[in-house]
């Protein structure tokens, strides 16, 4: 739940604000026993890129279904212009979607897969040469999906979203599968939508892939909101980590501990120390006699800002019982 | 009340409908195949009818063996059913239902738009696949040196016109099925349910009340070859639009409901 007075200022901007383009009011999906997505509030501006964040089974793609439609919500609303999508005038015109880039007939040609899309919003032959286009499949609108790597089947999912040249952009994982070039274009290609003022909104679990893209994340964690923030703020908000590597840890990280810092063995039997800086460290191994091998100052992740948002642990800490009891310490 | 605004709408979901359904090349592979198929099944029955029959071929009427090969029709009939239903369920199974369910969020819109492109392809293939059947047996009858049926017949005319109404029942029973069930299998289930309910109907003692409200026997009814006792051609075609409307209606009501 959002603090009451998020939501209070929440919903003065609604009232400020007549242009909302995508709102989620209290959103809750329940399926059976399992609750996927519970009272989820926020809205989506225009201009920027949002990243909806979460690890894996937060309830991104439940969401982004309820957004569009496709999945009815247990209570709670999704609008998009203050209606719900499936009551929007000319939905692919005004919202462009990429769920999931595999769900397609193999058998159809790239321009065929584009088309049928575009009849439905009664959209011409020219504009899916176009989009092939824009996305760097020009030439390629006669190859059967089958025959596309699955680089070109994501290009091709944001072609169709790109369709209707719709003023929202709604997108699931849309960096999955692409190479470094493909994530710089799409990159680019956010950046340059946003600057025009329009909406971006695109799901990651992922918060490196959300670092150079997004302008803002919503993160979400078991079905629950965790932070609606700027990536700025949300960067400055990550504390920098010192890495050390000594011959006697057990002993370094008692001291560290006492000290009040955060220990926690990293890899390959180094420490990681959260809360002192790199000097500190130093002159507490010094003050004691402890030798060190290395003593690195590790630039803060947004990584670790969305790791203690969400509850995870990092998954990279491999357990070492030699220190303290190879639980990170708090 | 039908705006301007369903119209273009419904429109506009047909027009995707058909290029998706026209666009696949597996679509087209299997039409061209039921075709295909017809003929040789068409030839097979004709060429054994003396003795599956027991009535040579010499002195089978035209009529008859003009029917006999019509049966290619039902096998055509058989892989279209098949494949529509296959085309839901591959939606299903890929996901990509819910594109279609994003570009045309009226789910209503999207399932006439599907029925009326199964109904117009099928019933296309198996009007092609009729007239192969009756050239078929036209060509065997003529080297045979038998005298042939005449074109000119409405009788004729109206056997083959409605051996090409079965694979566009079926199929749009296969496809309500199959969005109904979300599946290929549930599909084709459903539609060889109704296909066998006519032999099921006379196992039952008094099922044969049944048999003029069951689509098989209405389907021979349009088709004028249901004999003597059948049902009239008009209470027929109402029983095939009945039965029609209740595979849509059962459809929409599940796909309207449900997420994707």
């Amino acid at each position: 739940m959002f603090p009451a007075r998020f939501r209070d200022r929440l919903e003065r901007t609604d009232r400020r604000k007549g242009e909302a383009m995508i709102v989620a009011r209290e959103l809750v999906k329940r399926y059976g026993d399992t609750v996927a997505v519970d009272g989820l509030s926020f809205r989506v501006e225009p201009g920027r890129v949002t990243g909806f964040l979460g690890p894996n089974g937060a309830g991104k793609s439940t969401t982004l279904r309820m957004l569009l439609g496709l999945d009815a919500p247990t209570s709670g609303a999704a609008l998009i212009d203050g209606v719900a999508y499936r009551d929007l005038p000319a939905p692919t015109r005004r919202v462009g979607a990429l769920l999931d880039p595999g769900a397609v007939d193999l058998g159809l040609t790239a321009a065929g897969h584009l088309l049928w899309q575009a009849r439905a919003a009664g959209i011409g032959r020219a504009r899916v040469t176009e989009v092939l286009g824009l996305v760097g499949l020009e030439g390629l609108g006669g190859r059967r999906i089958r025959h596309l790597s699955l680089g070109m089947r994501q290009r091709l999912g944001i072609a169709a979203a790109l369709l209707g040249d719709p003023g929202i952009l709604v997108l699931d994982e849309p960096l999955n599968g692409l190479d470094p070039e493909g994530i710089v274009w799409v990159r680019r290609l956010l950046r340059g939508f946003a600057d025009e003022g329009r909406t971006v909104l695109l799901s990651s679990h992922l918060m490196n892939e959300m670092e150079a893209t997004a302008d803002h994340v919503l993160v979400i964690a078991k079905g629950r909101p965790v932070a609606d923030i700027g990536v700025a703020e949300l960067a400055a908000g990550a504390r920098e980590r010192v890495e050390v590597a000594t011959p006697r840890p057990s002993e370094l990280a008692a001291l560290l501990l006492d000290a009040g810092s955060t220990v926690v063995p990293g890899e390959t039997g180094r420490l990681v120390v959260t809360g002192p800086d790199a000097a500190r460290v130093g002159e507490l191994a010094a003050a004691h006699g402890i030798v060190l091998h290395a003593l690195i100052p590790v630039r803060a992740r947004l990584e670790d800002a969305f790791m203690s948002l969400t509850g995870e642990g990092t998954g990279k800490t491999t357990p070492d019982r030699e220190v303290g009891e190879g639980e990170p310490a708090r | 009340m039908i705006t301007a605004e369903h119209r273009t709408g419904t429109r506009a979901a047909v027009a995707a409908e058909w290029t998706k359904a026209t666009g696949s090349a597996r679509n087209r592979r299997t039409a061209l195949a039921a075709v295909g198929l017809a003929l040789v099944v068409a030839a097979l029955f004709c060429l054994t009818m003396g003795p599956t029959t027991g009535v040579p071929l010499t002195e089978q009427p035209a009529f008859d063996v003009l029917t006999s090969a019509l049966l290619g029709v039902d096998a055509a009939a058989l892989v279209l059913t098949v494949l529509a239903a296959a085309v839901v369920g591959g939606e299903y199974a890929t996901g990509m239902i819910r594109t279609t369910f994003t570009v045309t969020p009226r789910r209503g819109r999207v399932l006439v738009a599907r029925a009326a492109t199964v109904v117009a392809i099928t019933g296309m293939v198996a009007l092609v696949a009729a007239v192969g059947s009756a050239l078929v047996s036209w060509v065997v009858l003529a080297v045979a040196g038998l005298p042939s049926w005449d074109v000119a017949d409405p009788a004729v005319r109206r056997v083959v016109g409605g051996a090409a109404l079965m694979a566009p029942f079926h199929a749009l029973v296969a496809t309500a099925g199959a969005l109904w069930s979300r599946s290929t299998a549930g599909g084709v289930t459903v539609a060889l349910a109704l296909m066998a309910a006519p032999t099921l109907a006379g196992w039952i003692p008094g099922g044969g009340a049944l048999l003029p409200f069951l689509p098989g026997e209405a389907l021979h009814a349009v088709a004028g070859i249901a004999g003597p006792h059948g049902p009239h051609p008009v209470a027929a075609a109402a029983v095939l639009v009945v039965w029609s409307a209740a595979a849509l209606f059962a459809a929409d009501r599940a796909v309207r409901r449900r997420d994707v």
